[in-house]
């Protein structure tokens, strides 16, 4: 090969190697931001995901004291009308965090999905209440953690 | 033939720029898989303590308030609460109850506990046993602190 042809062919090639340096330079800014988003993101997801767990127990626990008091309360105190219950429920729940719902003149409060403590009332005094759904809450199957899923990196 | 030395070092440095270029993504993924797994499994260690401490305290103060719920709607004496005790205590999870008398009052109390800031207080008649009053207070929070002469007194469990 004469000379001028290989001074064609390294000119050539050093240009290759400067647009392989270029291209690396680049890939390697868009790798990293890609990487750094990509963390930043993934990490929320599953941090969101821990503090929706952690909010609803928190919900629960709040909501669950309440009921726990306002029958406590019910059943210790000497006043048994509708009256008193309503006063005693408006003086619990003051931050307005229990669902209850009045059916015949009955009193349902909601703890949960499919958990319910009815206030049986008769005559306008109260009768029984039946808490046993709220006594029989496994929270350990309520409010648990999945571990985290594995990482997914898309690179665009 | 230096030409021909520096045309197979471009050669080199092309294949090493074209490996790098390549190689570089799996680095970045690498990395970033190991921060991610860093980040997520230690935020997962520390919430699953919590999650499981609290699930524990509305677990066990469950029990607490149905004992309290059970005997305020049921129990007459001393032992109708026991009895109530007794029974919703299937897993064992009530120490010792501490039965001393309150010299305010002269009523026989016995404090049923999970643990040392969870309880009740059952207050009975010394000399007919009627139950006289349940005390939630510790389960709402609103213990009063204990005195260290009071909390000795009840690190010696008795029975009755």
């Amino acid at each position: 090969m004469d000379s001028k042809k290989m001074k064609i062919i390294i000119a050539i090639s050093i240009v290759i190697n400067v647009i392989l340096i270029i291209v690396m330079m680049t890939l390697k800014q868009g790798y990293m931001e890609q990487a750094q988003s990509v963390v930043a993101s993934s990490t929320k997801a599953y941090t969101d995901q821990v503090a929706k767990v952690v909010n609803s127990q928190n919900e629960f626990i709040a909501k669950s004291n309440a009921i726990w008091q306002l029958i406590f309360e019910s059943l210790q105190s000497g006043d048994k009308s509708q009256t008193a219950f309503k006063a005693r429920l408006a003086a619990i729940d003051t931050a307005k965090i229990l669902q209850v719902t009045e059916v015949s003149g009955n009193v349902q409060i909601a703890c949960g999905e499919g958990c319910n403590v009815s206030f049986v009332f008769a005559g306008g005094n109260l009768k029984s209440v039946d808490y046993s759904a709220l006594a029989s809450i496994a929270p350990e199957q309520e409010y648990t953690l999945t571990a985290p899923p594995a990482f997914q990196f898309q690179a665009k | 033939m230096q030409l021909k030395h520096f045309f197979i070092a471009s050669l080199l440095l092309s294949v090493a720029l074209l490996s790098l270029v390549f190689m570089q993504k799996g680095g970045y993924v690498s990395q970033a898989q190991t921060t991610y797994e860093k980040r997520t499994t230690d935020y997962f260690n520390k919430a699953s303590m919590v999650i499981g401490g609290q699930n524990e305290v509305i677990a066990k103060n469950a029990v607490l308030w149905r004992i309290a719920c059970d005997a305020q709607a049921q129990a007459k004496t001393s032992k109708d609460f026991a009895t109530i005790e007794k029974k919703l205590d299937f897993n064992k999870i009530i120490l010792a109850p501490q039965i001393k008398t309150d010299k305010a009052t002269g009523y026989l109390t016995r404090k049923v506990a999970w643990n040392a800031d969870y309880y009740i207080v059952a207050s009975f008649d010394k000399a007919s046993s009627a139950l006289v009053n349940i005390n939630v207070d510790a389960l709402l929070g609103k213990a009063p602190v204990q005195s260290a002469e009071e909390a000795l007194e009840e690190d010696a469990p008795t029975e009755e």
